[in-house]
């Protein structure tokens, strides 16, 4: 699992790529948190290489939902896989978190 | 018995020596008056022999016992500092004695023969006190070679004594051939300077100057002896006496050895202070690995040690992990500011920290000097601290001259650091076991506790059969489930699975029934029960800590089924001979704080007939994988459900369990994984 992270022109750029699970979900954590302390108000996470993610996974993005909210924070994600997207689906992550096929749509959701 | 002795022989020796010299003055004495003749020579006496004989045995038995017991642990310098004050004593003794006689008492023959007397056993004392000291100071560092010729040489010293019998001149043969292989052993014993080596510059210094005295004071008492020897008619003849003799060659040679060891041994003694220093801080270092310090102690002891004995003005530790961040900072005799400098400095110049070591002969040969002190740093040694190919972290040591670290101080440094890793690596390993075996006991209690919190099945009618299998036990999972039946005969049944493992899912886990338990009590419909137990678990649950749950109620009465998912797997259900997954809106318990949850889940109701059946899992199931990667999923298992329909509902559910095992080719399922089964008969 690796993590990386873009500051872009109007936008900070999450990109996972590997799996999600219980260790490397701290991994999640510590980039979502480094964004919000850097004050970024736009936040997008790059999907399309996340094969998996455990619950401790979805834990953290749950954990910031208020975060997001209160502090205004616009996040999007996009080009999840089916698979994954399946697993936000059940939980009933999808109606609090903006999950979106393209790019330009999460572009357009943050902006 | 042994302490016994040894306090008679304390007494007993002295006692005898003193017996002895008065028996010696009282022969002496009887000589005189027998003897009447003025400058007569020396007659054979035997009587005034065997005094003599006498005391030499019982001084240096005396002066054995004395120093072999008493001063059994003295170190060196208390040794020469010893030989220092018998040779003062000795000394002023002997110039008491001399004027005392010459002052109160005519200077007769009788007189000069006393004072020749005392002579004589002032010198035999100081000389005895010296050959024994000496001793000490040879079999310092002692090798069994040197322990048995010492004892050849001490027994050979002590036969020497019966030669008072015969009345040698010291320049005949046999005393020559009595005296001279004694001094030539004695010589050879003498080389065995040991004991030179381990004194530091100062302490050799003072032991110089205590030797070149008592040497001086020797062989001033010896003139004196020589003296007397010249003067004819003397009691006794020193000069003569191949025992004595023999022992002051020994002792003279050995303390003009001593000195000259010492003197050209100054120079060098600071190089091996430093290296005793050296081996004293590897020492250091090694007791740290071996005491299982702590990693921050072990930074310490590395950072010193090479500060030590590089001589260095300042240096810093820095420990980094596996992605360079830096995890621990250690400095000596440079403060922060001036090693955050100094990084500053070395990024500047492109230099990077490789596997190899780096050496910077002159600062100033760099750019960027400005906020760098270059009278106190002037070169720089950067050394990488290594385990295998795996880099731990860095050691900069700084010195104030220019070209100031050598060869070997490099070669020494990088030994520590090799030791160091080894310590710190060790020390991680310890830590890591440590934590696994506390991990595996909080996850025995965890079990232990989960275990209770899950309830029996219930059999609650003949036509409700319920199954519960669980498996993939092999970490303390999630996976909750409880049964209630209501007065009114209503039954409730929930499955789900706390987000995370171990210790803390069990006690999230306990958290869950506690509440299902209070709630289910109150009646309430099924969007109310989660609606209540979210607010609940929200209040309990950490920040990233959620609950997947589904809740079933059963009106047996009217054969319905109310169907509520909290961000669960969907059910299936069989009914009408068709399987199918009852899909709704419902996000999980403790995901939405704060908010109207019930806008987030909904309830379906159902009927069943005889012959229906629903079926709970947990994502365990579903997500067991095969080596390729893909999950069983929720198709799999539908087909699965079909083929063993018509089994009983204990046996269907070992037959799902069964078929993912065999999908995953692995014994046990990677998640915990349950199966609840509701058949309707």
């Amino acid at each position: 699992m690796n993590i990386s992270a873009n500051k872009e022109d109007r936008t900070y750029v999450i990109i996972i790529d590997g799996e999600i699970d219980a260790s490397s979900s701290i991994e999640l954590d510590t980039a979502i948190s480094d964004a919000i302390k850097k004050g970024e108000r736009k936040i997008l996470v790059d999907c399309a290489k996340l094969n998996y993610i455990s619950s401790a996974g979805l834990g953290v993005f749950m954990s910031y939902l208020e975060d997001f909210e209160e502090q205004g924070i616009k996040i999007a994600l996009f080009q999840m896989n089916d698979k994954v997207k399946s697993v936000f689906e059940i939980l009933g992550l999808v109606d609090l978190i903006d999950i979106v096929p393209t790019r330009e749509e999460a572009e357009k959701i943050v902006e | 018995m042994a302490t016994f002795n040894i306090s008679r022989l304390k007494w007993l020796l002295p006692a005898v020596c003193l017996l002895s010299i008065g028996w010696m003055f009282v022969s002496l004495w009887q000589l005189h008056h027998t003897i009447e003749e003025f400058n007569s020579p020396m007659v054979f006496n035997l009587q005034f022999n065997v005094a003599v004989c006498s005391f030499f045995l019982s001084t240096f038995l005396c002066f054995k016992v004395y120093i072999g017991l008493f001063k059994k642990n003295s170190n060196i310098s208390t040794l020469l500092w010893d030989v220092f004050y018998s040779a003062t004593f000795a000394i002023l003794a002997s110039l008491l004695v001399k004027s005392m006689l010459l002052y109160f008492l005519s200077s007769t023959i009788w007189t000069l023969k006393v004072w020749n007397l005392f002579e004589f056993v002032i010198y035999t004392f100081f000389i005895a006190n010296c050959f024994f000291s000496i001793k000490k100071l040879i079999l310092y560092q002692k090798t069994n070679r040197t322990i048995i010729l010492w004892i050849i040489f001490e027994l050979s010293v002590f036969a020497s004594i019966l030669t008072s019998f015969f009345l040698f001149k010291y320049n005949s043969l046999p005393f020559v051939l009595f005296t001279l292989p004694l001094t030539l052993l004695g010589l050879y014993l003498s080389f065995n300077v040991k004991w030179a080596a381990f004194l530091n510059f100062h302490q050799k210094l003072v032991a110089l100057l205590l030797l070149i005295i008592s040497f001086g004071i020797l062989s001033g008492l010896f003139l004196d002896i020589y003296e007397q020897h010249m003067i004819s008619g003397m009691s006794i003849d020193a000069i003569n006496n191949a025992f004595l003799m023999a022992i002051s060659a020994f002792v003279l040679l050995n303390i003009s050895i001593s000195i000259l060891v010492l003197l050209f041994s100054l120079p060098t003694s600071s190089v091996f202070e430093q290296k005793f220093g050296e081996v004293m801080l590897f020492q250091k270092l090694h007791q740290s690995i071996q005491l299982g310090e702590t990693e921050k102690e072990i930074h310490k002891a590395l950072l010193e040690s090479c500060c030590d004995s590089a001589l260095a003005t300042g240096g810093w530790l820095e420990m980094t992990d596996t992605n360079g961040r830096i995890t621990s900072f250690e400095n000596s005799g440079i403060d922060h500011i001036d090693a955050f400098n100094f990084k500053n400095l070395l990024r500047k110049n492109h230099i990077k920290i490789t596997s190899e070591p780096q050496y910077i002969k002159d600062v100033k040969a760099l750019s960027h000097l400005q906020k760098i002190n270059t009278n106190r740093y002037k070169s720089l040694l950067l050394l990488p601290l290594l385990s295998g190919q795996h880099r731990l972290g860095t050691l900069v040591l700084l010195k104030d001259k220019v070209n100031a670290f050598d060869k070997e101080m490099v070669d020494m440094i990088i030994t520590f650091m090799s030791q160091a890793a080894i310590a710190i690596q060790n020390s991680r390993l310890m830590g890591q076991a440590l934590e696994t075996e506390r991990y595996r006991e909080e996850l025995k209690i965890a079990k232990q506790v989960q275990e209770r919190l899950l309830p029996d099945v219930p059999h609650y009618s003949s036509d409700i059969e319920i199954a519960v299998l669980t498996g993939g036990a092999t970490d303390v999972g999630g996976d909750y489930y409880d049964f209630y039946k209501d007065k009114a005969g209503d039954i409730t049944v929930v499955l789900g699975d706390v987000s995370g493992h171990g210790t803390s899912a069990a006690f999230n886990m306990a958290q869950t029934k506690g509440i299902f338990q209070s709630l289910v009590q109150l009646n309430l419909d099924p969007i109310d029960f989660l609606r209540y137990a979210n607010t609940a678990l929200s209040r309990c649950f950490e920040k990233s800590t959620f609950l997947t749950l589904i809740v079933i109620k059963i009106n047996p009465k009217e054969k319905t089924l109310q169907i509520a998912r909290a961000g669960h797997c969907l059910p299936l259900f069989y009914a009408n001979k068709q399987p199918y997954y009852v899909e709704s809106k419902g996000t999980g318990l403790g995901v939405v704080r704060g908010k109207d949850y019930a806008s987030f889940i909904e309830c379906k109701v159902l009927s069943y007939a005889a012959g229906d059946s629903l079926l709970l899992y947990t994502d365990g199931i579903i997500e067991s994988s095969n080596k390729q990667g893909e999950l069983f999923g929720t198709d799999r298992l539908k087909n699965v459900f079909i083929n063993y329909k018509e089994q009983k509902a204990n046996s269907l559910l070992e037959k799902i369990f069964q078929e993912t095992k065999a999908f995953s080719g692995k014994n046990e399922p990677e998640d915990d994984s349950t199966l609840l089964l509701l058949k309707f008969v």
